[in-house]
C-alpha cells in the first residue's frame, strides 16, 4: 500500500520540479541580460568578476565537486588559455578565438598527461590536491623563465586601433559581461546536465566509494580521467577572455598561488559537487572582497575578508551556502531544489 | 559457471587462501563458513577481483579471469556485497541503486526504470527517497543486496548479509535471498548465522585455515566430524 503511494509520487513530482528550476533559471538569466541597462561601469565590473570565478569555479567543479577529485592545479590550465591565445596573436596575429581553441588542445593533452599518472598510481585527496599544485607551480616558473613566453613579464596584448568580435577587444566592457554571461549559462548547464548522467551517478559513487565503484562496474580511473581533462579543457578559454580583459598576461596573475586557490574557492564556499554553489560562492566572495575594500580606509583588507569568509564558511557551512539556502527554502516552503 | 583452481592469495607473512580448488554450478545458493580468519572474505574478494591470487587461476564461464579487474568482472556479471556496508552516503537510496543500474543502462530513464524495479523486488520501494545514510542496519543490508542485483549479475557474493539482523529479520532476508535464485542467479553466502546457512544453502563450502576441509549438503555438513571439531561445536551434532 505504502509502496503503490510513493511510486506514484515520485514521476509526477519530478517533472513539475524540473519545469520550476527551468522557469526560474530563465528568469534569472533574462534579468541578467537586461542588467547592464541599469548597471554602473563599478557595478558592471563586479558583475563580471562573478560570471568570470562562477564560470571557472564550475568547470574546476566537474572533477572537484563531481568526482571528489580536489585539483589545485586549475590554474595552470587557465593559464594556457591566457598564453595560448596571448602568444599566437602577438606572433602570428591569429584570432584570440583560434588561440581560445588552441589552449583548450593544450589544456586537454596536457591534463589527461598529468592525470593519467596521478590516478594511475592512485593519488587521491590531500595527495592528488599537492601534486596538482606542485604541477601548477612547476607550469608557473616554466612561463616565468622561458624567453619565448616573455619570461616574468609575459606578454602583452597589443591594443587594435580596429577593436572589434574577431579580435576579441571591446573598448566596452559590457561585452565580456554578455560573453562571460554566456559562457557561465553554458557551463552551469554542463554541469547539471552532467550531474544527472550516467557519467555523473559513476563520478559520484567514485567520490562516495573506488571500492563500491569497482563492484558496480565502474573504471574509476578512465572516469576520473575524463572529468579532469573535460574540467581543464573547459578552464582554458576563461584564461583567453581575462587576457583580452586585462589586454596582458604574466605568470603570477595567470598562474600564481593566488589564482589556484581563487579558481577552488567559489565552489567549496558555494557547496562542492552541487551544481548552483560556484555561483552564490562567486557572489559572496565578491561582495565580502568589495564591501571591505569600500568602506576599510586600509588596502588590502579584501584579501582579509576572503580568508574571512572562507573560515566563516567553514565552521557554519560546511556543506557550502547553497545547500543551506535550498534547506533554508525546503522547510520554510517546502521548495524542493 | 565459477571455478577456482588452486587459488592461493598471501598478505606478507600470512597466507590467507593456501590452495583452494571449487568448482561452482550455475542456479544454486553454496554457503561459505568458517571460523573468523579462514579466508572466506579473501575467497570472495579473489573472486570479485578486488586482490589478485599469488598462485592459481579464476575461471568465470571457463574464461580465466585472473588477471582481471573488478570493474570488468562485475560488468561480466558478477556482483558482491561488502561486509560492512558502503552506502553511498551523500545520495538517496533511489540513485544508490541506479549507479548498479548505470553498469549496463545507458540512459537515465532506463536507469530509473530498472532501480524501481529492484527496489520492489527488494522491499524498499517506499525508502526510495530516503538518504542512504537514514537507513537502518538490515535495510542497509538490503541496500547492498539492491544496488549490486541492479548490475544484472548472474553471479551474487553475499558477505555477510544476514550479520547483526534479528531473527524475523534473517527470515526475511533468506526469502529475499531465495527469490533471488528463483530469478537465476547464482549465490555464494559467506554466512556466521548458522541457522541461515542450514536452511538457505544447496551446499556448503566450510574452510579452516585458508584451506577447504569439508564440501557437501548442510546435512552433510553438521554432521561432518572434522567440521564440528573444527567450527561448528558440540550442540549442532545431529
Amino acid at each position: 500500500m505504502d509502496n503503490a503511494v510513493s511510486l506514484q509520487a515520485i514521476p509526477s513530482a519530478a517533472p513539475s520540479r524540473t519545469a520550476r528550476g527551468v522557469v526560474t533559471a530563465l528568469v534569472v538569466l533574462a534579468l541578467m541580460v537586461a542588467a547592464p541597462l541599469v548597471l554602473d561601469r563599478y557595478w558592471l565590473a563586479l558583475a563580471i568578476g562573478v560570471l568570470f570565478w562562477t564560470y571557472l569555479s564550475s568547470c574546476w567543479n566537474i572533477v572537484g565537486g563531481l568526482a571528489g577529485q580536489f585539483s589545485l592545479g586549475h590554474a595552470a590550465f587557465f593559464g594556457m588559455g591566457a598564453y595560448a591565445s596571448a602568444w599566437l596573436y602577438a606572433h602570428y596575429g591569429l584570432s584570440p578565438w583560434l588561440g581560445a581553441v588552441a589552449g583548450v588542445g593544450v589544456a586537454a593533452v596536457v591534463s589527461a598527461i598529468l592525470g593519467a599518472f596521478t590516478f594511475r598510481y592512485k593519488l587521491t585527496g590531500a595527495y592528488f590536491a599537492i601534486g596538482t599544485l606542485a604541477f601548477s607551480e612547476v607550469i608557473r616558473t616554466l612561463a616565468g623563465s622561458l624567453p619565448f613566453l616573455g619570461q616574468g613579464g609575459g606578454i602583452t596584448v597589443t591594443l587594435s586601433p580596429t577593436p572589434g568580435w574577431r579580435i576579441l577587444q571591446f573598448q566596452q566592457p559590457v561585452y565580456f559581461y554578455y560573453i562571460l554571461l554566456a559562457m557561465a549559462s553554458a557551463v552551469l548547464l554542463v554541469v547539471w546536465l552532467l550531474s544527472r548522467s550516467r557519467f555523473g551517478y559513476r563520478l559520484a559513487c567514485i567520490r562516495d566509494s573506488e571500492a563500491v565503484a569497482a563492484s558496480l562496474g565502474i573504471d574509476a580511473n578512465r572516469m576520473k580521467l575524463a572529468a579532469f581533462v573535460l574540467s581543464a579543457a573547459l578552464a582554458a578559454p576563461a584564461g583567453t577572455i581575462y587576457a583580452q580583459y586585462l589586454m596582458f598576461v604574466d605568470p603570477n596573475t595567470f598562474l600564481g598561488l593566488g589564482v589556484a586557490i581563487q579558481i577552488v574557492l567559489p565552489a567549496v564556499i558555494g557547496g562542492t559537487g552541487t551544481v548552483f554553489g560556484p555561483v552564490f560562492g562567486a557572489i559572496l566572495l565578491a561582495a565580502a572582497v568589495e564591501g571591505f575594500n569600500r568602506f576599510s580606509v586600509r588596502p588590502g583588507l579584501g584579501l582579509f575578508a576572503y580568508g574571512m569568509v572562507l573560515m566563516l564558511s567553514a565552521v557554519f557551512l560546511p556543506r557550502g551556502l547553497w545547500p543551506a539556502i535550498a534547506g533554508f527554502f525546503k522547510r520554510r516552503f517546502g521548495w524542493e531544489a | 559457471m565459477l571455478e577456482l583452481r588452486g587459488v592461493e592469495k598471501r598478505f606478507g607473512g600470512l597466507q590467507a587462501v593456501a590452495g583452494v580448488s571449487l568448482a561452482i554450478e550455475a542456479g544454486g545458493i553454496v554457503g561459505l563458513i568458517g571460523r573468523n580468519g579462514a579466508g572466506k572474505t579473501t575467497v570472495f574478494n579473489l573472486v570479485a577481483g578486488r586482490y589478485f591470487p599469488t598462485a592459481g587461476s579464476v575461471l568465470f564461464d571457463g574464461r580465466d579471469i585472473t588477471r582481471e579487474p573488478a570493474e570488468r568482472r562485475a560488468l561480466a556479471g558478477i556482483a558482491r556485497t561488502f561486509q560492512i556496508p558502503e552506502p553511498l552516503s551523500s545520495m538517496d537510496v533511489l540513485s544508490n541503486v541506479m549507479v548498479g543500474a548505470f553498469a549496463h543502462a545507458v540512459t537515465r530513464r532506463e536507469a530509473e526504470a530498472l532501480a524501481h524495479e529492484v527496489l520492489e523486488r527488494t522491499g524498499l520501494a517506499a525508502k526510495a527517497r530516503l538518504r542512504a545514510s537514514e537507513l537502518t542496519v538490515p535495510d542497509l543490508r538490503r541496500l547492498e543486496v539492491a544496488r549490486a542485483l541492479a548490475t544484472k549479475p548472474r553471479l551474487l557474493l553475499l558477505d555477510e548479509a544476514m550479520a547483526g539482523l534479528r531473527p524475523s529479520e534473517v527470515d526475511d532476508a533468506m526469502a529475499l535471498c531465495r527469490a533471488v535464485r528463483e530469478a537465476g542467479v547464482t549465490l555464494i553466502v559467506v554466512e556466521h548465522v548458522m541457522y541461515a546457512v542450514m536452511n538457505l544453502c544447496d551446499r556448503v563450502v566450510v574452510m579452516d585455515q585458508g584451506r577447504v576441509i569439508a564440501d557437501g549438503t548442510p546435512r552433510d555438513i553438521g554432521t561432518n566430524r572434522t567440521v564440528i571439531d573444527a567450527y561448528l561445536g558440540r550442540e549442532h551434532a545431529a
